[in-house]
């Protein structure tokens, strides 16, 4: 695995989109390869920019963010498409473009990014959605599904393919207890195989995390700040768990 | 001395009047350049990016025949409704009334000049804007509010390659072959109404040569300017109005009335340009 880590953020400081969303204030971490960081937000505030300054959708004030190494604000407009296709993500609110169906949008970043036939992402988003006990709802439009529906098949897409980093906002949201183990079980594997993570939720303080494998380093954001809570330094292959630099 | 001062108070209020309403004009205008600014980025930035091949995956060119398909396939039988009722009275009455005046040889130039360059591009442009500009900024702007941009943008889906552009290139291809259809078929129920009514143009090869005679260079590049230049418009217009909706539902039909109103006067004011330069 390489050394560089998947998402890098050095002396960040970015203001929030709009007057309710929290910015981030001289924030600098790593996230390697295999890496999970579980951020608790304050409650009563969003923090919605935290995800769209790791994955290049908003540029900071001030500092470096990197994904794989690269700067965003050095890429191309068209590099940095690309690089956001290596993303997976989950929203906490909303998520699905409601005239595309299920599949189409399951399978949009990789038919927008790759080459691979419509038929073997067809296998993979169906296999997916089998091992998270979900029936066949590709042919479906999004509004047809429920809640927790519609959250699992966020997992099926943001594992899509494979990513380098996962940004999932509330994963757990709305999914019933039963239904959680096969999705914590792909996030272990995914990250076995060196895949970065970053969860965010406010309800992360019931989670223990250890069901999504070692290697978990948890934080609270507050005031743009994100305050180390203790981190488990097992290793876990080649992924070593990095210090946290502030 | 105080009629003085009821004079002077006369003319500051004038004064502040006149300069309100010369700011307010000024203001409105500077409006105006910055939403033709606005418009020029978009139709700048989408042909920048439709002639490079990268820009081009399958989802964008699905997206791309799809609007084709909705803008042009599935307007067809409407423009060609129409057309034919455009065409019978045009074409027969054009006919009639010059071969009253004994100017048969002038119905080639001036049916060309009336259905081919002014009436034909104006009408598919208002047909294609009240079909599908409506939907395109309803759509746009139900998107906003749901915040289907930011999921389309997070992953790595740009909306300018993936929405904007293939709008307003299949809007600009729909507009260019609609007019062609409606053109045609014009000529044709105009042709067949004067048959019918037995004020026909002589056999239909010579009538097919007056109008390919008449049609000049000038006509052709007055042709393609005239439907071009307004569906792209027209459709960079419409995702403009229709993304520019900050987050509430009730903004989504505002958003439509405002990308039509726009769209249609701007393929007006296209029109009148392009005439005006054919003739100057």
């Amino acid at each position: 695995m390489s050394e560089k880590p998947i998402l890098e953020m050095n002396a960040v400081t970015a203001a929030g989109a709009m007057a309710p969303v929290i910015g981030l204030s001289e924030l600098s971490f790593e996230l390697g390869a295999g890496e999970l960081m579980i951020v608790e937000p304050e409650r009563h505030v969003e923090t919605v920019s935290l995800f769209d300054v790791a994955a290049g959708l908003m540029g900071p004030e001030t500092g470096v963010v990197q994904f794989c190494g690269q700067d965003w604000q050095r890429m191309g407009l068209f590099a940095q498409s690309a690089a956001r296709g290596r993303i997976g993500r989950i929203f906490a609110v909303e998520g699905w473009v409601s005239n595309l169906s299920v599949f189409e949008n399951i399978a949009l970043s990789q038919r927008h990014h790759t080459t691979r036939s419509d038929r073997e992402l067809q296998r993979e988003a169906a296999a997916l959605l089998e091992r998270i006990g979900m029936s066949d709802c590709l042919a479906e439009r999004p509004h047809v599904l429920s809640h927790g529906e519609l959250r699992r098949a966020q997992w099926v897409r943001a594992f899509m393919g494979e990513p380098a980093l996962l940004l999932l906002n509330a994963p757990l949201l709305d999914v019933r207890p039963d239904d959680q183990a096969p999705l914590l079980e792909l996030l272990c594997e995914a990250r076995a195989r060196g895949v970065a993570a970053m969860w965010k939720s406010r309800d992360a303080a019931s989670w223990s995390g250890e069901e999504a494998g070692s290697d978990v380093t948890r934080v609270r954001f507050s005031g743009g700040k994100l305050l180390k809570q203790d981190s488990d330094d097992g290793p876990v292959g080649e992924c070593r768990q990095r210090e946290m630099k502030r | 001395m105080r009629g003085r001062a009821a004079t002077t108070l006369k003319i500051l209020v004038f004064g502040k009047v006149f300069m309100s309403v010369l700011g307010n004009i000024g203001a409105s205008f500077l409006q105006r350049v910055a939403n033709v600014r606005r418009v020029g980025a978009v139709i700048c930035g989408v042909l920048y990016l439709a002639v490079q091949p990268r820009y081009w995956p399958r989802t964008v060119r699905e997206r791309t025949a799809k609007q084709i398909l909705f803008t042009g396939y599935d307007a067809l039988s409407l423009v060609l409704l129409i057309s034919l009722l455009v065409g019978v009275s045009v074409v027969a009455q054009t006919h009639l009334w010059l071969s009253r005046f004994g100017q048969s040889d002038m119905l080639g130039p001036l049916l060309v000049a009336i259905l081919v360059r002014e009436v034909g591009p104006l009408l598919v442009n208002f047909i294609v804007v009240g079909r599908s500009g409506t939907a395109v900024a309803t759509e746009m702007a139900t998107m906003r509010v749901h915040r289907e941009i930011d999921v389309l943008d997070a992953q790595g889906v740009d909306p300018m390659v993936y929405i904007i552009m293939p709008r307003v290139l299949g809007m600009m291809l729909s507009v260019f072959g609609l007019t062609l259809m409606f053109i045609l078929g014009a000529f044709v129920s105009g042709y067949v109404f004067g048959f019918i009514i037995d004020v026909t143009p002589g056999d239909p090869v010579r009538f097919a040569v007056s109008l390919l005679r008449a049609v000049t260079p000038g006509t052709a590049i007055s042709l393609l300017v005239k439907t071009i230049l307004p569906g792209m418009v027209s459709a960079a217009i419409c995702c403009i109005e229709g993304l520019s909706v900050e987050g509430a539902l009730t903004e989504v039909p505002q958003a439509a009335t405002r990308a039509v109103v726009r769209s249609l006067a701007a393929a007006i004011a296209i029109s009148a340009i392009v005439t005006i330069l054919t003739y100057v």
